[in-house]
């Protein structure tokens, strides 16, 4: 235990004194290192240590949160009690120990990031950057990265949990530039697991970076997209940013128990084509987003969220639960730091494969998209109307792919979307990202396999 | 700070750096969350963070960390020491000695008057019941208040020390419109004030009518037909958008090769009808006295009349071009501007509506974390607004994307508006524009 469990049992006691009926601190310790290259030279070597405590007091449907960097026992009896302050009433509850609760490991680590040197780190961005350069005279910058993430995070409540977690992640990003001294175009992969070094082992960074550096200089002569409804292929792994925007966010306790949200009563009812499951799994080993325990400490759990097209659950915590029908937390409650009051989020969201080939996908598209990379979106929950970006388009003609396009939106309602999905691939893969929302930044993965929506609105600038 | 601060250097010193530069910020946060006439949450927050950069053998390390005690300065210097080893390349001219003058920021001033929970929590219930007696289509009404006051310190073992501090009231609110036949439309507003609770009620209550109106608007709107069209684009997307054009004047950017403006000092970059200056020192939570560099803050002209005449140095960049740094450093030897103000014209919105006669209002923009390339600058953004019919604002319109490169849209502004719009980075008012592409129907 950091915190010392006499001072644990002071700060919590003193935050339920006005009648709170849960108490809990967050106590977190958060070791970042960067590494990067950047136009031929060192970037950035650079570290930062977070480090803090969150204490949230829930009262029925209320609740009060504070923060502080100062760990001392004083400073946290203090804010406990001017936290409770926010409420009015007398104490219901007193916690009068703590009992540590084991968990498994869902993230073994077979390489930590102490085992290689800052010189054999950036020996690995190298590589790629001797690549770049030597793929095409085209190429003007190449920007090589890694992050290394190591967190300790420990809770305590009022219910006498006491439990902690350790999680490592490491991603690399690679990014290029190509120029034809009349226009700029970038291309970007970040593979990131929930692992330590291996990740970069099991990574062949040239290759990494020359299908980038393809990407980049194919770009340079995309012609502009059409604009309008047409049928769009979306290509596998990071194309379930749809699914995470369009209906992962509107699936979150946050927005259901608010009742805003368009899925908001729609459990058992048919939502999505018939070929469509969807599941945020917070236990899939390494994965990037998950985490032995969420940050109230509780495990993750494999949640269904549709099955065959019917609404099966929605991803809650313990704060939506108590508006939310017979919910009980998923242990998908999360926050970026201890700054944050911690809120239902996504963990590993995805489509589940289905029984097409990708190629008969591809085959039935008269006229359409193919997008095969993706950027990241946005969704307004209230309307569920959500926007996402594929950076790496292609134009489908007569079944067959024609030619590249210059980056396209694509815009919609997921819930309108949903039922267009008329099919889906056999090839799921998952990809890293970062979703922010009001708990802050946090590490998710998105996936799918490869998709046919049979309309949707797509931006381009007057192409055919 | 002064007594810590030796003590840093001294642990500097000790490791043999030749400059050894702090940043020390403290922040106190409360606020609340009131939602449909409940308060729903209430934050207290109270945290420091440090910053340390050096200079080791040529070259620079790097460390930041919020836990701060006794230990804190072995542990910075310790560990900048070990990023230095490998660190980026960098030369003693690269930091500031601290010897000029510095124009103070309208962020701290003699008017505040702190609030606490309770009367914070008084003002985002009367918000929430002002507003929702207001239309009965508002079935949620979220009100965010918060009083964050602030203080950064900056200083150098070769004599720079400066400090500035920020106490200001802030506040959004986010609405959501149902009709009858279950279709939801939202609509938000963001306020601030640095004077007090009344001030800001003021401000929140000239923003409501514009939030409810983005709300309830557009029930039962759709897309137009999709196709080029003149446009009037509001302050709002007007800011956003220009953030990203902005982004290429980094003086990093053009020393790399990779900007569109590189070369171009002195030549027409933009329309003729939009100057655009920087202004670091107004009244706004961008403000500030100093770059994080330490060098002094400026205001000067960056567009004239389409011209180019700067880009945005720090002191790396600066020596690179053999000039003067302008005070834009961001960190890194990056730069970015405080804060922008586009010269106002003399036309009112309704002015620019009869100048372009028939076309779009687009009056909100969403997915910009992913629908602009900052590096092509092309765009495909959806977006709403309304027709514009005979010069006048007609129906509202929905679920369309505006699509085309940043370069020609701001080379096609035809006609600035006086409607200035004080976000808080970039001051404008609405611009017209001669075509945008939209999809729709």
């Amino acid at each position: 235990m950091i915190i010392k469990k006499s001072v644990a049992l002071q700060v919590l006691n003193a935050a339920l004194a006005t009648g709170g009926d849960l108490a809990e601190i967050y106590y977190q310790d958060n070791i970042v290192h960067r590494y990067g290259l950047k136009y031929k030279k060192v970037d950035v070597v650079s570290s930062s240590k977070q480090r803090g405590v969150g204490i949230r007091i829930l009262k029925g449907k209320n609740y009060v949160y504070g923060y502080t960097s100062d760990l001392s026992s004083k400073a946290l009896i203090s804010l406990a009690s001017s936290l409770a302050l926010g409420f009015e009433g007398e104490r219901i509850k007193e916690v009068k120990d703590l009992k540590e609760k084991k968990h498994g490991n869902l993230n073994p680590i077979k390489i930590p990031h102490s085992a290689w040197t800052t010189e054999q780190k950036l020996s690995y961005l190298k590589k790629g950057e001797d690549a770049a350069y030597n793929y095409s005279s085209k190429i003007q910058n190449y920007a090589g990265s890694l992050f290394e993430q190591d967190e300790h995070v420990e809770i305590y409540n009022s219910s006498g949990l006491f439990v902690r977690d350790d999680r490592v992640r490491t991603r690399l990003a690679v990014s290029v530039t190509a120029t034809d001294g009349t226009q700029f175009q970038d291309a970007y992969q970040a593979p990131g697991l929930s692992q330590g070094l291996e990740l970069l082992e099991n990574i062949d960074i040239v290759k990494l970076v020359l299908e980038t550096c393809e990407t980049a200089v194919e770009l340079l002569t995309a012609e502009d997209s059409p604009s309008g409804n047409m049928p769009v292929v979306l290509g596998n792994s990071f194309g379930g940013v749809l699914f995470h925007e369009a209906c992962g966010h509107p699936l979150e306790g946050s927005a259901i128990y608010r009742a805003s949200s368009p899925f908001y009563g729609k459990l058992t009812k048919t939502v999505a084509s018939s070929v469509v499951s969807a599941y945020d799994d917070g236990t899939i080993p390494n994965g990037w987003g998950t985490e032995n325990i969420d940050d109230e400490g509780n495990e993750p759990t494999k949640n269904e969220l549709i099955k065959d097209g019917v609404l099966t659950n929605y991803m809650v915590d313990e704060f939506t639960s108590r508006s939310i029908e017979n919910s009980k937390p998923t242990g998908s409650c999360r926050r970026e730091s201890y700054r944050f009051a911690p809120t239902t989020r996504m963990t590993n969201t995805f489509i589940a494969a289905g029984d097409s080939d990708p190629k008969d996908i591809i085959a039935s598209v008269k006229d359409g998209i193919y997008c095969k990379d993706f950027a990241g979106g946005q969704v307004d929950q209230s309307t569920d109307q959500f926007i996402f970006t594929s950076t790496t388009a292609y134009r489908i003609k007569d079944g067959k792919i024609t030619h590249m396009i210059k980056p396209i939106s694509l815009v919609g309602y997921g819930y309108e979307i949903l039922p267009n999905i008329t099919m889906v691939g056999n090839d799921i893969a998952r990809a890293p990202g970062v979703c922010g929302a009001s708990s802050g930044s946090c590490f998710v993965e998105v996936g799918q396999p490869t998709l046919l929506i049979s309309s949707i609105l797509v931006g381009g600038a007057g192409g055919k | 700070m002064k007594n810590s601060l030796n003590k840093y250097f001294q642990k500097g010193y000790e490791k043999g750096f030749e400059v050894y530069q702090i940043s020390n910020s403290n922040s106190k946060e409360l606020s609340v969350t009131v939602i449909n006439d409940d308060v729903e949450t209430q934050t207290i927050g109270d945290s420091s963070a440090i910053l340390g950069l050096a200079l080791l053998n040529g070259k620079v390390g790097r460390f930041s960390t919020d836990a701060i005690d006794k230990n804190t300065p072995q542990l910075l210097a310790d560990n900048i020491a070990e990023s230095a080893l490998y660190g980026k390349e960098e030369v003693k001219e690269n930091f500031f000695d601290g010897k000029a003058k510095y124009k103070k920021a309208k962020t701290c001033l003699k008017e505040f008057k702190p609030a606490d929970l309770y009367e914070l929590r008084s003002l985002g219930l009367e918000l929430s019941k002002y507003i929702r007696g207001l239309d009965k289509r508002i079935t949620h009404a979220e009100i965010n208040l918060s009083m964050d006051c602030g203080e950064n310190h900056l200083a150098n073992s070769l004599g720079l020390k400066c400090k500035k501090q920020t106490k200001v009231f802030l506040g959004s609110i986010y609405v959501i419109a149902s009709d009858t036949d279950g279709e939801h439309r939202s609509g938000s507003c963001m306020f601030c004030s640095f004077k007090n609770l009344e001030d800001l009620k003021a401000k929140a209550m000239k923003e409501i009518p514009t939030a409810i109106a983005n709300a309830v608007d557009f029930f039962k709107s759709g897309p137009v037909k999709g196709k080029t069209y003149k446009a009037v684009l509001a302050p709002g997307v007007v800011s956003a958008l220009l953030a990203f054009f902005i982004s290429h004047l980094q003086a990093k950017l053009v020393q790399q090769h990779l900007s569109i403006f590189e070369n171009k000092l002195g030549e027409k970059i933009a329309s003729r009808a939009l100057t655009i200056k920087h202004t670091p020192h107004i009244t706004s939570i961008s403000a500030s006295p100093y770059d994080t560099e330490g060098v002094p803050t400026q205001d000067f002209v960056v567009i004239d009349k389409g011209v180019l005449k700067t880009y945005f140095y720090s002191l790396e960049t600066a020596r690179y071009f053999k000039t003067e740094s302008n005070g834009c450093a961001s960190g890194n030897g990056n730069s970015s501007p405080f804060i922008l103000t586009i010269k106002p014209g003399k036309y009112s919105k309704e002015d620019l509506f009869a100048k372009i006669k028939n076309g779009l209002y687009i009056n909100d923009v969403s997915g910009l974390n992913s629908g602009i390339d900052s590096t092509s600058l092309n765009f495909s953004l959806p977006c709403q607004g309304y027709v514009i019919k005979d010069g006048k604002k007609d129906k509202a319109v929905s679920m369309i994307i505006m699509a085309g490169n940043l370069l020609d849209l701001f080379n096609d502004v035809s006609y600035i508006g006086s409607d200035v719009y004080d976000d808080s980075s970039i001051i404008t008012p609405s611009i017209a524009v001669k075509k945008l592409q939209v999809s729709g129907k």
